[in-house]
């Protein structure tokens, strides 16, 4: 669904990811590993437009994306949720979703659905969003994604600072989503988190892919985690 | 309490069409400029307030609108066409204008804004031949309908209220919904698939249209036209306005031109300084309601309701 063909992405002058190429393919949950500023957000920008790489290319759904306009990629089916989480703060949370409805033919969210799925967002229908906890902001922020109906959903870090509750529920969400047919990236720190996600890995190490495998495969290999994420 | 604000509306209303049986003709006269001022307003806060614009020179609209009625009225053109001419060629200068500051954010469209807005001033004012130069058109005909000044008075209430209503609509749209969070946040608003480019154009040309028909309710209002409704000065004072009465609340703007236009009209019987004034006010309301009066009121309000609830 997704393919990534060895690209080089810059900021102005300095270079932060070198040939890197991933593809994750349809119902899939991928996980992008690695510590801090190694590139796995820059990877999740340069895939939904705002850093268009400067070398290499970006197909979905077997069309060329990478060097189109945001809007247009967001259109096409690709939803980011950035880390920062980004909700439009003096919107209510009816209003934040709202904003992002888009009707497609086989569209399966709606706010309704929304209110279901993330169920305490329902009770606070008229509350702006700047006036949110970290965790109902994080699930407005998921919920806006959807009402666009994606089929891939581009995640950064989706349970950093949450408390241990909110963060188990959002994983279990996450986890329908899967199941529901929609592709996930997922960029994380929180290993616990995303191996109970990811179907396969990539492991990232300045700016480049350092490590491709089943998430089975990584959980067991000691050696590989230990050099890259400082577990042992 | 919803109901509340609904009835005490109607009230005001009424009693504003009612006004010119009791008020004499000068305050008529400041009622009406409270009118055109809260409609030019209300035409800024909607590019400056939701769509997070820095419309530095929106008296451009308003004037080329009002020049445009005077123009082709005084070359013998209808009344009605002129009327109607004015705010299509805000909106033809707003669309010009709008195609090249949509490129820009921030302070870059806040500059840009400023000078092409003095761009057309200068052109107004240097052209005598044409506009009169610095001396305007005095005494510019109306329809026959409007020779009383509580005519011209209902006029200017009735191009507010519709106009106002039309913008209120408008801002709680799904148009308007994209309008704000391209204001709030417009890398976020293109990722949910907004095209925040055309989005805010769009924004910018029914702000000039609306600024334009408040260009109409101005000669209506003053009968003559000077390029003092467009020059720069004009704009700032616009900007004030919506400033002191609160940039995020639909009725900032008007209540801003309500008391502005007062405190102004009382404050010229006495000083010539009037700039001074506004100075001192919009000083006075950034550091104590920087919200502005609307947006101050609400959150004490909305402070009030929820510490109510706290102890409940």
């Amino acid at each position: 669904m997704l393919s990534v063909k060895e690209i080089d992405v810059c900021y102005g002058k300095a270079q932060a990811l070198f040939n890197v190429s991933i593809h994750v393919k349809k119902e899939e949950a991928v996980l992008l590993l690695g510590r801090n500023g190694v590139g796995k957000s820059t990877l999740l920008k340069s895939i939904i437009g705002f850093l268009p790489p400067v070398k290499g290319s970006i197909f979905f759904n077997g069309k060329q994306i990478s060097g189109k306009k945001v809007y247009r990629i967001a259109n096409g089916g690709i939803a980011y949720v950035p880390q920062e989480r980004e909700i439009f703060p003096d919107l209510t949370v009816e209003d934040n979703l709202a904003v992002a409805e888009h009707k497609t033919q086989n569209g399966i969210w709606n706010i309704e659905r929304i209110y279901q799925f993330f169920n305490p967002l329902a009770k606070m229908k008229k509350r702006l969003g700047g006036n949110l906890s970290g965790g109902e902001q994080q699930m407005l922020s998921i919920g806006r994604a959807l009402m666009t109906n994606p089929k891939l959903l581009l995640l950064d870090e989706p349970t950093e600072g949450l408390a241990p509750l909110i963060v188990r529920m959002l994983e279990e969400q996450i986890n329908k989503l899967k199941k529901s047919g929609i592709g996930i990236l997922l960029a994380e720190q929180n290993l616990q988190s995303a191996f109970k996600i990811g179907d396969r890995a990539y492991l990232m190490e300045k700016g480049s892919i350092c490590y491709e495998g089943s998430t089975e495969d990584l959980m067991k290999n000691k050696d590989i985690l230990n050099r890259y994420l400082g577990i042992r | 309490m919803r109901f509340d604000k609904k009835i005490g509306m109607l009230l005001i209303i009424t009693a504003a069409f009612l006004a010119p049986l009791v008020l004499g003709s000068y305050s008529i006269l400041v009622l009406s400029e409270i009118f055109v001022t809260a409609l030019f307003a209300l035409s800024l806060n909607f590019v400056l307030g939701y769509g997070g614009m820095l419309q530095f020179h929106q008296a451009v609209f308003l004037g080329v609108s009002a020049y445009a009625y005077a123009l082709f009225v005084l070359h013998n053109g209808s009344l009605i066409v002129g009327a109607i001419l004015g705010p299509i060629i805000a909106v033809l200068f707003g669309t010009v204008m709008g195609v090249f500051l949509v490129r820009l954010s921030g302070i870059y469209f806040g500059m840009l804004t400023l000078a092409l807005g003095q761009l057309v001033w200068a052109v107004v004012f240097r052209w005598y031949s044409f506009t009169g130069g610095g001396n305007g058109i005095p005494s510019i005909p109306l329809p026959g309908f409007l020779s009383t000044s509580t005519e011209r008075y209902e006029a200017t209430l009735i191009i507010f209220l519709v106009s106002a209503f039309l913008l209120y609509k408008i801002i709680n749209s799904p148009f308007g919904l994209l309008l704000r969070a391209t204001g709030e946040n417009d890398t976020r608003a293109e990722s949910i698939g907004a095209n925040t480019k055309t989005i805010r154009l769009a924004g910018l040309i029914l702000s000039s249209f609306f600024a334009g028909i408040s260009g109409i309710s101005y000669v209506i209002y003053s009968q003559s036209v000077s390029p003092d409704i467009l020059y720069w000065k004009k704009s700032a004072e616009i900007l004030v306005i919506c400033l002191v009465g609160g940039i995020y609340t639909f009725s900032g703007p008007i209540i801003g031109s309500v008391v502005i236009v007062l405190i102004t009209t009382i404050a010229s019987q006495y000083t010539e300084h009037i700039a001074f004034i506004l100075g001192i006010i919009l000083l006075v309301s950034v550091l104590f309601m920087p919200e502005g009066i609307v947006g101050s009121i609400k959150k004490r309000i909305g402070d009030r309701i929820a510490a109510d609830k706290k102890y409940k």
